[in-house]
């Protein structure tokens, strides 16, 4: 079920009018629990058992890691759990993949027999849920977090349809405290909470469910079409031309992924619960990893938390081990994209740069507090070039074949200065140029002005419905005609 | 919950919804060929020809007005032919702007039609409970989505960005092809048919509405009759198809659409002649519905020509 589509809405209104209507907390909190897996059950049908085993296995491992009396049964539990886990994301999106390498490498030797493929449909919104169940028996092992002491309680944070297809990815300390009933302030007991559908949640929800849809309806699917013109055959394309299309497919997968958590994050508070921010004007970073704290921050935090830290921690002085661990770390969040070579290339690239800007950073500490960099042109000198990395990434991102990949690649960075092909690309596409700049004007002024949301959501009543007006118009007016695909819930 | 905040957000999205379909009838009322926009507005064009008007759908947006242009030039045959062909055009859609039309003064009028513009669309409700629990999606498809896009389409039949963008293009400077004012005429290539047939799943045409108390007939005779009244000639024509539309179409129903124009042909006195079978084995389409904006395809322009002569002479 897409959140752009007729199906969404009708289901969204069902839930939160029956929420509203019924104000019992068991009958709530189940209603929700049944609704997330018929979420999944509706586009996905029975692959919606995957999600409800992963439940039962990490709920009750967790309460084994947590009360078992030597390490050894801890390690058992804790390894049993994490390959429960992994086995069914690894099974349906890397086995196919991994069958291909050895059928290649067979070609290469002269084998005549070939493993057949399976296949296999990707389940919806596995690579999302894996993880967040694993942040969850992750944290019972090193002992940051109680185990969940209800089942219902555990089902509705793993499977919290906002967030169940394509995050952001939720942490069981910041969510679980928010489901249960506050004593006071600062503590809550173990009961679970009356859903409220408050006022300022309600008005900020649709704020940012209308953000959304403009981001994804009116930016990212109208600019895509220019993206897909460009990139469908890329190989005798000018510079100006890739470069133009990488632009552009930044500012899409930008658009199209943030537009989809804010959807969800609306959705999550017109509920009553707080997802934290997925992406915090990324196109405004000022070094590699200053973008991975403001890009796909939910993915980017449980890779550092969960992987790079791990590898990091016992000699953080070595730069070997840094430089090899934020490899690892970047390689594997490439492949949790998807189990081909362009995100492995992906990874790899965003690794060898982060790694080589830490390194950096740490060899000449004097270099980055310089004074320049504290200046409005030493500031942007820093955005520009750590943007003309960040979009070179991306082309790995969108071009699948290898050989136009390489090429996009190698006109990216060998600029050959002509200009004829750009123009009448520009002049084919006004419409998506358009667009481009109005998305980084409108981005700029959301970088100065702060939290663009929660100031729109505060306005009184008569702005808030001018904006939802201005929101809606340019949404109506240039929709393409048909549901475009979330680009993330392919993974 | 506040009641205030639902109202104002069904308030603003009923808003829009209206502004939408208002933006739809302002587009399809912009049939001037005067039109140059408010960029170019001082532009003006040859008053002393008179005008033949080409409508239908984006079927027949490949007959070439500028070759047609040129052939009448160098005939001294003093028409300017426009094609007027705007997607998804069926004749209730064209009777909403069959008045802007008139307004514009044209001689003639060619009215290219097909079958396809009297098809039948049943749904399929055959579904069972079983289905309903095994795939829900599916089902809601079937049954609610295709009911609302049917009533939708009345209105907005193609992508709203492009009737937005075409408005937006046509107020501020004018179309980009003065004789081809609503469909952008660039050149396409042709596609041949085995690939065609390869690249899409089959389309089966089984059931069309010809009969005289139809809604698409009854808006063919409201068309035809306001344009007499006016004393406007009008030309009816059967568009061309592909032979892979044709093999998957019956042919009972492919007679019933040929008798309802000769019906037309007594009924209004009016010309009517047939090209939907006469390019099906011809290597010159872009896709199964649509030849290609080709000189090699010209045949179709060509043939048109021959039409024109015919009834405006020399």
């Amino acid at each position: 079920m897409l959140f752009n589509t007729l199906d969404f809405l009708i289901f969204f209104v069902i839930v939160v009018g029956l929420i509203g209507l019924f104000k019992f907390r068991k009958f709530q909190h189940i209603l929700i629990i049944i609704s997330s897996f018929y979420f999944i059950f509706y586009t996905d049908n029975f692959f919606v058992t995957i999600l409800i085993s992963i439940i039962l296995l990490h709920f009750y491992i967790g309460k084994e890691i947590h009360k078992a009396g030597t390490v050894f049964r801890k390690k058992t539990y804790f390894v049993i759990g994490i390959l429960g886990s992994l086995a069914p994301l690894g099974f349906f999106k890397y086995y196919d993949f991994t069958i291909s390498q050895f059928n290649f490498l067979g070609e290469i030797i002269n084998l005549e027999s070939q493993i057949p493929l399976l296949n296999l449909a990707l389940p919806i919104g596995i690579s999302f849920y894996t993880f967040q169940s694993l942040s969850y028996i992750i944290d019972i092992y090193r002992g940051s977090l109680e185990p969940s002491k209800s089942l219902k309680e555990y089902a509705f944070f793993v499977s919290f349809f906002p967030a169940l297809v394509a995050g952001p990815i939720l942490r069981a300390r910041q969510f679980l405290p928010q489901l249960r009933e506050k004593i006071d302030l600062t503590q809550s007991n173990q009961n679970l909470k009356l859903i409220r559908i408050e006022n300022s949640n309600l008005k900020f929800g649709i704020t940012l469910i209308s953000l959304g849809f403009f981001k994804k309806l009116f930016f990212a699917d109208n600019i895509g079409v220019m993206v897909d013109n460009i990139f469908a055959n890329p190989i005798g394309l000018e510079s100006f031309s890739i470069i133009l299309g990488t632009i552009a497919f930044g500012v899409q997968i930008y658009c199209d992924f943030s537009g989809y958590s804010d959807i969800a994050i609306g959705a999550a508070a017109i509920l009553g619960f707080k997802i934290p921010l997925n992406f915090n004007k990324p196109f405004f970073a000022t070094s590699p990893s200053d973008f991975w704290t403001r890009w796909h921050i939910s993915l980017s935090t449980w890779v550092r938390d969960y992987l790079y830290y791990p590898l990091v921690l016992k000699n953080r002085k070595s730069d070997v081990l840094i430089f090899t661990s934020l490899l690892i770390s970047m390689f594997l969040m490439g492949i949790w994209h998807g189990a081909s070579l362009n995100f492995i290339i992906w990874g790899g690239i965003n690794g060898i740069f982060l790694a080589t800007y830490t390194i950096l950073r740490k060899r000449f500490p004097k270099a980055s507090s310089n004074i320049f960099f504290k200046t409005k042109i030493g500031k942007i000198t820093s955005i520009l070039i750590t943007q003309y990395i960040v979009f070179f990434t991306f082309i790995a991102f969108r071009i699948t074949d290898y050989d136009n990949m390489t090429y996009a690649m190698r006109k990216y960075v060998l600029l050959d200065f002509e200009t004829a092909n750009t123009i009448e690309i520009i002049k084919a596409n006004e419409f998506s140029i358009l667009l481009l700049i109005i998305f980084f004007v409108l981005h700029f002024i959301s970088y100065s002005k702060g939290n663009i949301s929660e100031f729109l959501s505060k306005l009184k009543l008569r702005y808030w419905f001018m904006f939802l007006l201005g929101i809606f118009m340019p949404i109506t007016l240039f929709y393409l005609g048909s549901s475009q695909e979330f680009i993330y819930f392919k993974f | 919950m506040n009641y205030k905040i639902i109202f104002l957000l069904i308030l603003a999205v009923s808003i829009t919804s209206i502004i939408l379909f208002f933006s739809m009838d302002l587009y399809i009322q912009i049939y001037d060929p005067d039109w140059h926009g408010i960029l170019n507005s001082n532009q003006k064009i040859d008053e002393s020809k008179k005008r033949i008007f080409i409508i239908g759908g984006s079927t027949v947006y490949s007959i070439n007005a500028e070759h047609l242009n040129k052939k009448l030039s160098e005939n001294e045959i003093n028409y300017e032919v426009f094609n007027l062909a705007d997607q998804a055009d069926n004749p209730s859609q064209r009777l909403r702007s069959i008045e802007n039309i008139i307004e514009n003064k044209p001689s003639v009028v060619f009215y290219g039609l097909g079958y396809t513009n009297f098809e039948k669309f049943e749904k399929d409700n055959s579904n069972t409970i079983l289905d309903f629990i095994y795939n829900p999606e599916e089902v809601f498809k079937n049954n609610f989505e295709i009911l609302l896009d049917e009533s939708i389409n009345e209105y907005i039949p193609v992508s709203p960005k492009d009737r937005s963008l075409v408005l937006l293009k046509y107020l501020l400077r004018g179309p980009d092809d003065h004789h081809h004012p609503f469909m952008s005429f660039k050149e396409g290539e042709i596609v041949d048919l085995a690939k065609i047939r390869d690249d899409k799943e089959t389309r089966f045409v089984t059931s069309l509405e010809t009969k005289k108390n139809d809604k698409e007939v009854i808006a063919l005779n409201s068309i035809i009759k306001k344009l007499q009244e006016k004393n406007i000639k009008i030309i009816l024509f059967s568009f061309p198809y592909s032979k892979i539309m044709l093999e998957n179409t019956d042919s009972i129903e492919l007679e019933n659409f040929e008798k309802m124009l000769k019906d037309k042909e007594k009924e209004f006195d009016i010309p009517v002649f047939f090209l939907h079978e006469k390019y099906a084995d011809m290597n010159i389409w872009k896709d199964r519905l649509h030849i290609a904006n080709n000189p090699k395809s010209i045949i179709f322009t060509e043939d048109i020509f021959e039409k024109i002569v015919k009834v405006v002479g020399k």
